[in-house]
């Protein structure tokens, strides 16, 4: 099938904007849209710059808008579209470097300050840190994210607020906060429920469905507001 | 805190006392009460409740439910430090030129 692949360009050496180019592809229904990019990349147009690694919807590095929705390119077939026009851009509300490529560093900032790590300073046990299957599965649906930042790119509070964490950010943070075993929520409550915390979520519900990985985002920030307002209040 | 906050910002980031909290709250609790507040406002009449303490829990609820929604959008969209404190207080100076003017008229009733 023929398809109209539009993409938006931009070299930051040439460009003062970014503008549309249109390519014209022989393509496959069961084509990925990361082939079509692939085929412009190998075969068209080598100054095509966009992020991809593993191709199989696991490391998170493929997220771009398209068709007006976040998603990954490795993981979105040219016949789920149903249209012969696909349109793709970055993901929005960071800055743009080079075509689909954005500067993640605001994205890992806010990750980096809700603490997604393990903290529990107790000397640790002879063998494991015992965790019941129910307490495990609490925050089974956390533990999902790759970071794609498909999710809070698709937050219209992250767009406009410069302060705000983001959804990704608070999935992790729910990672350890309803971990049986961590200890470190009194630091994460510090970043979470501050300016730029929970309270600037104002479920718009974007973030579910922009998810890759079928997480209930907005239902997990919900999770971190309840406990954080239970333990404060 | 290991860090000290060398900004207004990072301060208030770093704040125990959790205002954002309280405010989001209120926000939960105020929008419900107006609901029924303002269906008996507008549906059973102004005549019927002269109760003066109705009147004016209904428009301080309103108001400050109204007024903090708008610090929300500001706080979104106004990036620039001096433009969003003019903007902030005019609105928070409105508010309560607001609620006093509303208050001295059903004081009057």
């Amino acid at each position: 099938m023929q398809i109209t692949l539009e993409l938006q360009r931009y070299n930051p050496e040439v460009d003062d904007a970014p503008h549309w180019e249109s390519f014209q592809l022989e393509a496959e229904p069961m084509d990925r849209v990361l082939d079509l990019l692939h085929k412009v990349k190998w075969e068209v147009d080598g100054t095509l710059a966009f992020r991809r690694s593993c191709g199989h919807g696991i490391c998170g590095s493929c997220a771009m808008m398209i068709n007006g929705v976040n998603r990954l390119a490795c993981k979105t077939l040219v016949q789920d579209l149903k249209s012969k026009t696909i349109t793709i851009e970055p993901i929005r509300g960071l800055p743009v470097e080079k075509d689909m490529v954005v500067d993640l560093d605001p994205f890992f900032k806010a990750y980096r300050e809700v603490k997604p790590y393990f903290i529990n300073e107790e000397t640790p046990p002879e063998r494991e840190r015992l965790q019941s299957p129910e307490e495990r599965a609490i925050f089974d649906d956390s533990t999902k994210c790759i970071l794609c930042a498909a999710c809070t790119t698709a937050c219209p509070v992250f767009w406009v607020n410069g302060f705000y964490l983001g959804p990704s950010a608070i999935v992790n943070a729910h990672r350890f906060i309803f971990d049986s075993r961590d200890q470190g929520n009194a630091e994460r409550y510090k970043a979470l429920s501050g300016g730029g915390g929970v309270w600037r979520c104002r479920t718009a519900y974007n973030c579910t469905e922009a998810c890759p990985r079928d997480i209930p985002v907005t239902q997990l920030i919900e999770e971190v507001k309840r406990a954080i307002m239970f333990n404060q209040m | 805190m290991a860090i000290k906050a060398r900004k207004f910002e990072e301060a208030r980031r770093q704040a125990t006392f959790n205002l954002e909290l309280a405010w989001w709250v209120f926000m939960r609790v105020s929008g419900l009460l107006l609901l029924f507040l303002l269906w008996a406002h507008v549906y059973i009449g102004p005549r019927l409740i002269s109760i003066k303490a109705y009147d004016i829990t209904l428009l301080a609820l309103a108001l400050l439910h109204g007024s903090n929604g708008l610090r929300y959008v500001l706080d979104d969209y106004i990036h620039n430090g001096s433009l969003r404190v003019i903007l902030k207080s005019t609105a928070y100076l409105l508010a309560a030129v607001l609620l006093l003017a509303g208050a001295l008229f059903v004081a009057k009733l």
